[in-house]
């Protein structure tokens, strides 16, 4: 554990050496967050411009997950984002060898080698979009709600992470596919919405987005005082099954893998 | 000619199978989203911003079908071609740049035009919305033209923006911010009508507004024929305009090209 943890503090030294490095990028890259944050937040503030409560949930609380998950997504950006762009790159190259023969976890190694600092300014933006709501809609908010929520932030990244790799190992059987990371992004985007809209579809189809509406609306909920335990357990059984599952198929997903290339 | 570059496209969309089909897929979770949101809001509610259920339905389902087919372009790698000097190539052939750019949009866009005709009617069948369908020929006819000014715009921006490849070394926050202003402005996720105030009427005269918006407007029938035919010249005006203002800045740019990788 402790040789990770030194590992992870060298990649984000090394990361942030070359955001340093490519200076004109990290402005660019600056602006561009800050400007995407701001519609994504704006473009759920305007839809509800003229609707005060949606299946009982009041426009705060809408708002309030669209807040988390621009909260999550910072930390996806951070994290895994890039690694998992360059993944169709790693197994249509055969690069991914390079990596297996390294002496840590290969899982590991794929999902965080390339981090991005700039994207926790998404992180910034999403507390701060947290704080303005609190204020314009004067929502109590205890710090025992606020520290449980945190875990619960954390479990819910982690799920969208292990729903991002399962997704992502389809590249090892389908080489040519290299837009698998635009389609999660899209895919992603369900968690701005709780899923009570989901569920008033009464469509079987729809049902199958609700895990994925989860990751932001739980611990959006346990910040405002408004989760049940119901909602809690679900999330975690979740993640714990979207765990298992990448588990499983990235061991099969090596076995398939033929390091073509090199 | 110019017929062997559609065929080409249409060839090579069939060769990546896989990546056609995520990125139907990622169509499909993005339409399904917001169909749902909309769904969400009108549970408890006859009308928002004007418009009634079949009404917001209808400009939903046509937007994301108008959205499918006008956004999807090959011409996004034209700044690429201009960065790597794979420009030159081109230039040395008897063949028009942007016209054989125009043929691989076609191309692309029957193709999507296809799948999309397939998928919303899958969807309208699956989820059975009530939809407000117009059988006024005048008003189908002005929507076809609308929808042939929208074709014709995007391409143009598509040029324009591209153009800064002569110039810039990195082109994709100009891209980025860009594609973020179609995505919010051309109103693809709600009616340009919902912004409040001022903003929603000055956003209704952008050229973004004329990609989806004021085609599905027009079809809808909110604007009357000559406030149609008013609306589809302002949009043949902002073509022209835009037009000339990338043959301007191609001319320039072409002085400093210097087939940079070549």
């Amino acid at each position: 554990m402790t040789r990770y943890l030194r590992l992870c503090k060298v990649l984000w030294q090394i990361n942030i050496k070359a955001m340093r490095a490519y200076r004109g990028h990290t402005y660019m890259m600056f602006f561009t967050t800050l400007g995407w944050s701001l519609i994504a937040f704006g473009a759920m503030y305007f839809v509800t411009y003229r609707v005060d409560k949606v299946f009982g949930l009041s426009r705060a609380e809408i708002l309030m997950i669209t807040s988390v998950y621009g909260l999550i997504m910072g930390i996806m950006h951070t994290l895994f984002t890039a690694n998992f762009e360059r993944f169709s790159q790693l197994v249509n190259r055969g690069e991914l060898y390079g990596i297996l023969i390294k002496p840590v976890s290969a899982q590991f190694l794929v999902s965080v080698l390339r981090i991005h600092p700039l994207s926790l300014m998404r992180l910034c933006i999403g507390i701060a979009f947290i704080l303005l709501l609190i204020s314009q809609f004067s929502i109590s908010i205890t710090l025992t709600n606020v520290m449980l929520a945190i875990p619960l932030l954390f479990i819910g990244a982690y799920m969208l992470y292990c729903v991002w790799f399962i997704c992502n190992m389809i590249v090892v059987w389908f080489h040519t596919v290299d837009n698998m990371m635009s389609f999660m992004i899209q895919a992603s985007n369900i968690g701005r919405y709780p899923p009570e809209m989901l569920f008033a579809t009464r469509n079987v189809w729809a049902f199958l987005l609700v895990p994925l509406t989860l990751f932001s609306a739980v611990p959006a909920r346990v910040m405002m005082g408004t989760s049940t335990l119901t909602e809690i357990v679900i999330l975690c059984v979740c993640a714990l099954a979207f765990h298992a599952g990448s588990q499983f198929l990235w061991k099969r997903a090596l076995r398939s893998y033929v390091s073509g290339g090199v | 000619m110019y017929r062997q570059f559609f065929i080409n496209t249409f060839v090579e969309m069939f060769t990546y199978r896989a990546h056609f089909l995520l990125w139907r897929l990622r169509s499909i979770i993005a339409f399904l989203a917001v169909f749902f949101m909309w769904n969400a809001l009108f549970m408890q509610r006859e009308a928002i911003a004007g418009f009634t259920k079949p009404e917001m339905f209808t400009y939903v389902i046509l937007g994301a079908f108008l959205s499918m087919v006008i956004f999807s372009a090959k011409s996004g790698v034209i700044a690429d071609e201009i960065k790597d000097g794979t420009l030159s190539v081109y230039l040395m052939r008897p063949v028009g740049y942007f016209r054989s750019w125009f043929m691989r949009d076609a191309a692309d866009k029957l193709f999507n035009i296809g799948a999309s005709i397939l998928e919303l009617s899958v969807i309208i069948y699956l989820l059975a919305p009530p939809m407000s369908l117009s059988t006024d020929g005048v008003y189908l006819l002005l929507t076809m033209l609308s929808i042939c000014v929208a074709i014709v715009m995007f391409f143009v921006l598509q040029i324009a923006v591209a153009m800064a490849a002569f110039w810039l070394v990195e082109t994709w926050p100009i891209r980025f911010v860009y594609i973020v202003l179609i995505q919010f402005f051309a109103g693809v996720m709600f009616p340009l009508s919902i912004f409040p105030g001022i903003l929603g009427a000055i956003l209704q005269y952008t050229p973004f507004a004329y990609l989806v918006y004021i085609p599905v407007m027009i079809y809808l029938g909110k604007y009357d024929i000559l406030q149609s035919i008013v609306q589809i010249a302002i949009g043949i005006l902002w073509c022209i305009v835009i037009w000339i203002g990338a043959h301007i800045l191609w001319k320039k740019g072409l002085r400093l090209y210097s087939a940079v990788g070549r």
